[in-house]
């Protein structure tokens, strides 16, 4: 495959100057309008070289920064759940959001909120936990129900989303409206995306994304057989329905903590895999490492537009995503 | 085709004598998906070096078999040996670097190049990159062997009908197993590529493979198998050479009429 039209230098320095250039953005963006020169004064406060108000300070350190890279960790974990999302379903429509794993968490988050036992469990896992459950849930639930002969056909899988997005979704009102006191919280939470991110968002998502990155780094293999076929994939000595099971899980840490981090956001997962794939082809040895950053860097862009695009109104994030996507989504279905 | 598969110009029927045990023994082998028995009382053997076509109708229950010989079947019972071992013993690694499966599968295609492909095939021996010189090796071997080596690094899907299927058994040959097992290998070929995919199944099993290869058209695996098992609803009815096999039975075997005997029997008069 005729991949690389530059070297590899070449093209590793490019993303170096794109990732740094986007972050740059990112910084300056926002309510309150800082000038360059004020947002690295502050940049290099902790160090001691220079002296920043300390309203600067904070913008940058305790608001900005964390909100940044709290969207880049939830791009970059949505889109290995939906590059591996894809393998599970060999199919390239799939991906959290349109599987429906996404409402399944954001359900089970507002239950958990609702019947107000989220602090059962320690503070960092909490949230995230039932998210977790919920979008394993509904995983299985799809996986189950929708396949034919190994394989999830696209009307199958789109119809199988449809319901499970509605189910779960009128489950989540329903949810909300019966704990009415907690209604604010339970409905808001979910439409935030990264509003309220700060360090200790950051903390709370990391392990999960951690662990989901960790098994991967493992699995580039035995993903690559799968988009052979169920069958092949067995011939080739890989066990593939505990293979599938572990997966799921996978997909169940890495889209529930991103759900209950920033809601429900879709197509990040869908659109990223298949630039990767045009980028550095369908092994996933290259893929995951290329959908991690850059699902972290399309999300972390998208959050940019939201926070600047109207002057001193924020866009929910997930709107943005959802106008990026939906004309990538059909241009996926009429190349079918 | 740049492939060192040529067509052989008269296929010659090899003799079957077998010293010892074969590398695969089947049975007494019945095996369905729980709602009754797809296949019966199987019972037949291959030797490395072999070329065998299971040969049936559409629906005689043939794919089920290479399901059951791996011990793939939700329900199945008797015996498959392999390698004097029997294949349920396996551990599914171990397995695969002694039998491969090919299965048409549908799916969505994903972009992968030739030599990825060909280096799944490397799983069981090493499941976790990066790759070994060995694999490349193996894989390098491999696409010499089916006549793909200049192909290696384009995309997959850009090959032609019969350059993919050839890119597939090379994948079987990358995972070092001696038996080969191929469900309807020349689907959706067309003539060329179904008879230069045949040739290349007999290059390999005279190279010192095992090759059990279903085929629904017994007039191409009669060319270049060097035994036929016909295959009808579930049991097997015939087990001999190509030359040797009963036209009434291929016509039993397609629900034929006596009329169309000539197109059978001329195969029949192929010298051997």
């Amino acid at each position: 495959m005729v991949r690389y039209a530059l070297s590899r230098p070449a093209v590793l320095g490019l993303l170096a100057f794109v990732i740094l250039g986007i972050f740059a953005w990112g910084l300056l963006v926002g309510g309150a309008t800082l000038s360059p020169a004020e947002i690295w004064r502050a940049l290099e406060q902790p160090l001691g070289w220079s002296q920043a108000p300390a309203t600067h300070v904070s913008i940058v350190w305790q608001l900005r920064l964390p909100r940044m890279l709290t969207a880049f960790l939830v791009g970059a974990a949505l889109a290995l759940a939906g590059t591996i999302s894809q393998a599970i379903f060999r199919n390239p429509l799939a991906d959290p959001f349109v599987v429906g794993t996404s409402a399944g968490a954001s359900a089970a988050v507002s239950l958990a909120l609702t019947l107000n036992i989220v602090y059962l469990f320690p503070g960092v896992l909490a949230t995230p936990l039932f998210a977790f459950a919920g979008a394993i849930l509904v995983t299985l639930l799809v996986l189950l129900l929708g396949r034919r002969h190994g394989a999830l056909p696209v009307n199958t899988l789109l119809l199988a989303g449809i319901a499970a997005n509605y189910l779960f979704g009128s489950l989540s009102i329903l949810i909300a409206l019966v704990g009415r006191d907690v209604l604010k919280r339970s409905l808001l939470w979910s439409l935030e995306g990264f509003a309220g991110a700060g360090w200790g968002s950051v903390m709370t998502f990391l392990p999960y994304l951690a662990v989901g990155t960790l098994i991967l780094a493992f699995l580039a293999k035995p993903l690559n057989l799968l988009l052979v076929g169920e069958e092949n994939a067995l011939g080739m000595g890989l066990s593939v329905q505990r293979f599938k099971l572990l997966l799921v899980v996978v997909i169940g840490l890495l889209a529930g903590a991103s759900v209950a981090t920033a809601g429900i956001i879709g197509f990040v997962g869908l659109v990223v895999p298949h630039l990767a794939r045009m980028w550095v082809g369908a092994s996933h040895r290259r893929l995951l490492p290329a959908a991690f950053v850059g699902g972290g860097l399309l999300l972390l862009a998208a959050d940019n537009l939201a926070r600047s695009l109207i002057p001193g109104y924020e866009i929910p994030v997930s709107a943005l995503t959802a106008l990026l996507g939906v004309p990538f989504f059909f241009y996926l279905l009429r190349k079918r | 085709m740049e492939t060192g598969a040529t067509l052989p110009e008269r296929p010659e029927i090899l003799a079957l004598e077998v010293p010892g045990a074969s590398f695969l023994e089947v049975d007494g082998l019945s095996g369905g998906y729980g709602e009754g028995w797809i296949f019966q009382g199987i019972r037949f053997s291959l030797p490395r070096g072999q070329f065998a076509a299971l040969v049936g109708p559409n629906g005689s229950g043939k794919t089920t078999l290479l399901r059951g010989i791996l011990g793939l079947l939700p329900q199945q019972s008797g015996s498959v040996r392999l390698d004097g071992r029997e294949v349920r013993g396996y551990g599914r690694r171990e397995l695969a670097k002694r039998v491969s499966l090919l299965i048409q599968e549908d799916g969505e295609p994903f972009p992968f190049s030739v030599e990825e492909i060909v280096m799944m095939g490397r799983y069981p021996h090493n499941p976790f990159f990066p790759d070994t010189p060995q694999d490349r090796q193996a894989v390098q071997d491999s696409l010499e062997r089916v006549g793909l080596a200049r192909k290696a690094k384009k995309p997959y899907l850009q090959l032609s009908g019969g350059e993919k299927r050839r890119a597939m058994i090379a994948r079987s040959l990358a995972q070092e197993a001696q038996l080969l097992l191929l469900d309807e290998p020349t689907l959706h070929l067309d003539l060329r590529y179904q008879l230069e995919t045949t040739a290349l199944l007999r290059q390999l099993a005279e190279s010192g493979l095992a090759v059990l290869a279903v085929y629904h058209d017994f007039r191409l695996a009669s060319m270049y198998a060097q035994r036929v098992l016909l295959f009808q609803e579930g049991r097997l009815v015939s087990d001999c050479p190509p030359g040797e096999v009963d036209p009434q039975q291929v016509l039993d075997l397609y629900g034929l009429d006596a009329k169309f005997a000539p197109a059978f029997r001329a195969f029949q008069n192929l010298p051997s």
